[in-house]
């Protein structure tokens, strides 16, 4: 057998190609793991035997894992020919990246290292307190609670980020979370507001030429009509809005030190 | 009534044979691009080897799957 980069102990990838590669796994795996539900349920509908559906589930998961871990290497390739640095093999087929036989993820700058893939003492049998070497990490439990517990999605750092690079002090839309929530409760409504008074007062509303048999319609019975809602809605018993917090703890909450005052010792400074 | 039941039944029969022939092929496009050596090395032979015959064996399932069904529509009483 001819061997592509020649060496047959080389293992590398080769940049388009790879692509493709993985793009075809992602949704090969989607796919399987979609039939293995459906092929269940449509096999249990008909009480026939669903031996081929539970068989199916273990290639479905053995793709999504190698999924994953050519995600890995497609980031390391990606890496490498953005930086310029790696060994690569100039084939006729094309230029082989070299990696590593293990799929270390590559960390990629501007995005968050990859979570530390903390061995779970329920994945041995062992019990929780104990001392294997190199296996499960001997933890307390509240500090296993406290490190399992993931601060990364949560709605409190994802308002602080919008606002923390807010474009540099120029104002932009998108940094603006009250106008993007629909907070936004500006002195324009009483501008707005005034300005429809003044023309229903005078009953001249512009150059407008509907053209639309409904609206004309409206415009010649809007008097007689006993309207479903009352003109202007807005000044009926408004319920006020509840104002919608960022969330974090409530500032009627007092504020109490929580720390200790420090006890200084005898300063080190000669007099 | 059990015009009705075979009727179903047929109709899940045609649904297991779209579901198989839509995934038929499912592994086929990664297997081609393995075989363009899109990754090499022996490592990357040992995960062709494993796509090979994860394809094997997701085909021979759901022929399993279709026999299976269509044995038991044959068993059940068709229409008159």
């Amino acid at each position: 057998m001819t061997y592509p980069a020649g060496d047959p102990n080389f293992s590398g990838a080769r940049m388009p190609a790879i692509d493709t590669l993985v793009s075809r796994h992602e949704r090969a795996a989607f796919l399987l793991e979609q039939l293995a539900g459906d092929l269940w349920r449509e096999l249990t509908g008909m009480r026939v035997d669903t031996t081929p559906a539970l068989r199916i589930r273990a290639p479905a998961q053995s793709v999504r894992s190698q999924t994953t871990e050519l995600q890995t290497r497609r980031t390391r390739v990606h890496d490498m020919q953005r930086t310029g640095d790696g060994t690569r093999l100039c084939t006729v087929e094309g230029i082989f990246w070299r990696l590593p036989e293990k799929a270390v993820p590559t960390p990629v700058p501007g995005q968050p290292p990859p979570p530390i893939q903390w061995p779970s003492p329920s994945s041995c049998g062992m019990p929780t307190r104990c001392r294997v070497r190199g296996g499960c990490v001997r933890t307390a439990p509240r500090s296993r609670r406290r490190r399992t517990r993931c601060s990364v999605g949560s709605p409190r750092t994802a308002y602080a980020k919008v606002t923390e690079d807010s474009g540099n002090g120029h104002y932009d839309i998108r940094y603006d979370v009250p106008m993007l929530t629909q907070l936004y409760q500006g002195s324009d409504l009483k501008q707005w507001e005034a300005a429809l008074a003044k023309r229903s007062a005078r009953n001249d509303w512009g150059k407008l030429d509907p053209q639309n048999p409904m609206a004309l319609w409206a415009q010649r019975n809007r008097s007689s009509s006993t309207p479903r809602c009352p003109r202007p809605p807005w000044k009926v018993n408004p319920r006020p809005a509840t104002p919608v917090r960022p969330p974090g703890p409530p500032p009627s909450a007092p504020i109490t030190p929580t720390t200790p005052t420090p006890r200084t010792g005898p300063s080190p400074t000669p007099h | 009534m059990t015009d009705g039941a075979y009727e179903e039944a047929k109709r899940a029969v045609e649904r297991i044979q779209r579901l198989s022939d839509d995934c038929w092929h499912a592994l086929d496009a990664s297997c081609q691009a393995m075989d363009d050596d899109a990754w090499v090395g022996p490592v990357a032979r040992q995960f062709h080897h494993a796509l090979r015959s994860g394809r094997r064996e997701l085909q021979a399932q759901l022929g399993e799957a279709v026999r299976d069904a269509r044995a038991k529509l044959a068993t059940m009483p068709g229409k008159p």
